[in-house]
């Protein structure tokens, strides 16, 4: 098959189609911004610079595209949440000093303005220099930082919102998920006024690591679909990527319609291959500690071989389960994507869809 | 349903207000108060242990519970000599330098509480100097160290380095967890316990324990 693009590659994928070997977008913020011989603390507050760590480390490694993300903390801060910055680390919210002191605040909360609230137009402006840069070769995943349940969590301090939402009265919970919903989709929307190709939403805190399944289908599932709807009418593939273990809730996430499922490594692809329509796209999961961290470049190779035997490579973008350590190792991360290749390749994925013949 | 049972069944239940009310009833009866905390309370944070290692609750569920659990411990307090009660192991706690993640390290130590151990949550941020400093002083039994990233995990290493450097490594036992950390990693590195969630901490701490 004809050699694509990167970005024809991503598109390939988006559309249904086997691209010429699966494209890799890994979550690598922290790991492009190591490789460009910064630290976050100085990149953080700058768009521009962001986006230099970007290009500097997709052109060195070639992999597919970038997922914009500073931090967990931008869409929060941006309505009045309190705000711990570190040089070494990205920034996190301060959860002891919560914006909603009792839930009822939510009546008065501000929708930000992606122009000016807060850190919103860095992000905006990194996806903006990228596309301008390197946007017709390279696909552009413009995150929109937290979605719904988990800028609740993080507005009232997630461990009180979990008590919460066992005590307080359902309609007031999910006034304050809808508060979140709706400044979640301005952001998201602004992705694509920015040029990105697809935007992105993390929901971490919804997941079964913390909450059960049905408390996912009783608060979090209907603002992530409602937001997807929203963001995806508005003309632009949309992605929820929730960390952990998935494994009760998949298909749930595939019936939110999003385009796009970025899974974590304890989920089974096999299974959740199967769990979510064809046209969904699932990206993951290698596990960013080990093997990527703390393994080997054979290790690694082999973790891929696998991963992608269990899709078949069935509308699946390769990529870490998380975000990638900065301590990433540099021949680590090489044989990762030279894995990606080697198993993602057209002809391999034609081998593992061909169906037995009788003999 | 006596008082000590509606005490275990209010806080497996996470009603906080029922567990105090049969607390209160409890102590009238003249039950002992070390008796209402082995035989109801611990019991019930075993138990909510035990469902969220299972599937069957989660962490809404276990910090209602752990809630309910103190509010009943707030009313044995004043009664008990030394306004302690009896544990079976001290443990200090915290996450380590460069990580500011808490909510997984404060629930399992809510867990280690509420199942008998006295605990000392040095918080987040914590340096190895820290650490040492509190296993000379405190005499703690366990160290746990918690980490949410793949740089900050290093520096469990660091923590395990400076306890062995001041003398103290085999007067402590270490245990370490948080979404990066595996039992490969956790025996590289020398410590004691690798577990990945709240019931198996409780549960592999009373191990080590016992084996002291």
């Amino acid at each position: 098959m004809k050699e694509m693009t990167s970005l024809e590659r991503c598109m390939a994928v988006l559309n249904g189609q086997t691209p010429d070997t699966l494209p890799v977008i890994p979550q690598s913020f922290m790991f492009a911004v190591e490789t460009a011989g910064r630290k976050i603390g100085e990149v953080n507050r700058c768009g521009k610079t962001m986006a230099e760590c970007h290009i500097i480390s997709q052109e060195k490694y070639g992999y597919d595209g970038c997922v914009i993300d500073f931090d967990d903390a931008t869409i929060a801060e941006a309505v009045g949440a309190k705000v711990i910055y570190r040089d070494d680390e990205p920034a996190i919210v301060d959860e002891n000093q919560p914006v909603l002191k009792d839930l009822r605040d939510v009546y008065d909360m501000p929708i930000p303005d992606p122009a000016t609230s807060g850190r919103l137009n860095e992000w905006l402006e990194a996806t903006r220099y990228l596309k301008e840069k390197i946007g017709d070769h390279v696909f552009i995943m413009g995150r929109a930082d937290q979605g719904p349940f988990s800028i609740a969590c993080l507005l009232r301090g997630t461990t009180q919102f979990m008590m919460d939402l066992l005590t307080e009265d359902k309609k007031l919970i999910d006034d304050v998920l809808e508060y979140c919903r709706k400044i979640s989709a301005v952001f998201a929307k602004a992705q694509k006024d920015a040029g990105a190709h697809a935007t992105s939403i993390g929901d971490a805190f919804a997941g079964p690591n913390l909450i059960s399944p049905e408390m996912y289908r009783e608060f979090a599932l209907e603002p992530e679909k409602r937001l997807t709807e929203e963001v995806q009418a508005y003309g632009i593939p949309f992605s929820i990527h929730i960390c952990g273990n998935t494994n009760g809730i998949i298909k749930d996430m595939g019936t939110t319609g999003a385009k796009i499922l970025e899974v974590d490594w304890k989920l089974d692809m096999e299974e959740a291959r199967a769990l979510v329509p064809e046209s969904t796209v699932l990206m993951g999961n290698i596990d960013p500690s080990y093997p990527l961290v703390t393994g080997t470049p054979a290790e690694i190779d082999e973790a891929v071989k696998q991963l992608i035997q269990k899709t078949k490579g069935r509308s699946h973008i390769i990529s870490s389960g998380c975000a990638m350590g900065r301590n990433t190792p540099e021949e680590n991360f090489k044989a990762f994507i030279a894995a990606a290749r080697k198993y993602g390749s057209y002809e391999e994925i034609m081998k593992l869809n061909k169906k037995p013949t009788m003999s | 349903m006596n008082n000590l049972e509606i005490i275990h069944d209010s806080i497996v239940g996470g009603k906080m207000e029922p567990a105090i009310e049969a607390t209160r009833a409890a102590v009238a009866e003249g039950i002992n108060p070390q008796d209402i905390i082995s035989n109801s309370m611990i019991k019930a944070m075993e138990e909510i242990g035990a469902r969220f290692q299972e599937g069957k609750a989660y962490v809404p569920e276990l910090l209602m519970a752990a809630r309910a659990m103190k509010g009943a411990l707030e009313i044995i307090k004043p009664l008990l000599a030394g306004d302690k009660p009896a544990t079976i192991g001290k443990i200090a706690i915290g996450t380590v330098s460069g990580d500011l993640h808490d909510i997984g390290k404060n629930l399992v130590a809510s867990m280690f509480e509420g199942c008998g151990f006295e605990v000392i949550n040095l918080g987040v941020n914590v340096s190895a100097d820290k650490f040492v400093e509190t296993v000379e002083k405190e005499k703690v039994d366990i160290i746990c160290l918690s980490a949410l990233l793949t740089t900050t995990m290093n520096y469990m290493r660091t923590v395990i380095d400076a306890l062995k450097a001041a003398g103290l490594r085999d007067k402590v036992k270490v245990m370490v967890g948080g979404a990066p950390v595996n039992e490969k990693f956790a025996m590289e590195i020398g410590a004691d316990a690798y577990t990945d969630n709240a019931n198996s901490a409780v549960i592999v701490a009373k191990q080590l324990v016992a084996a002291n």
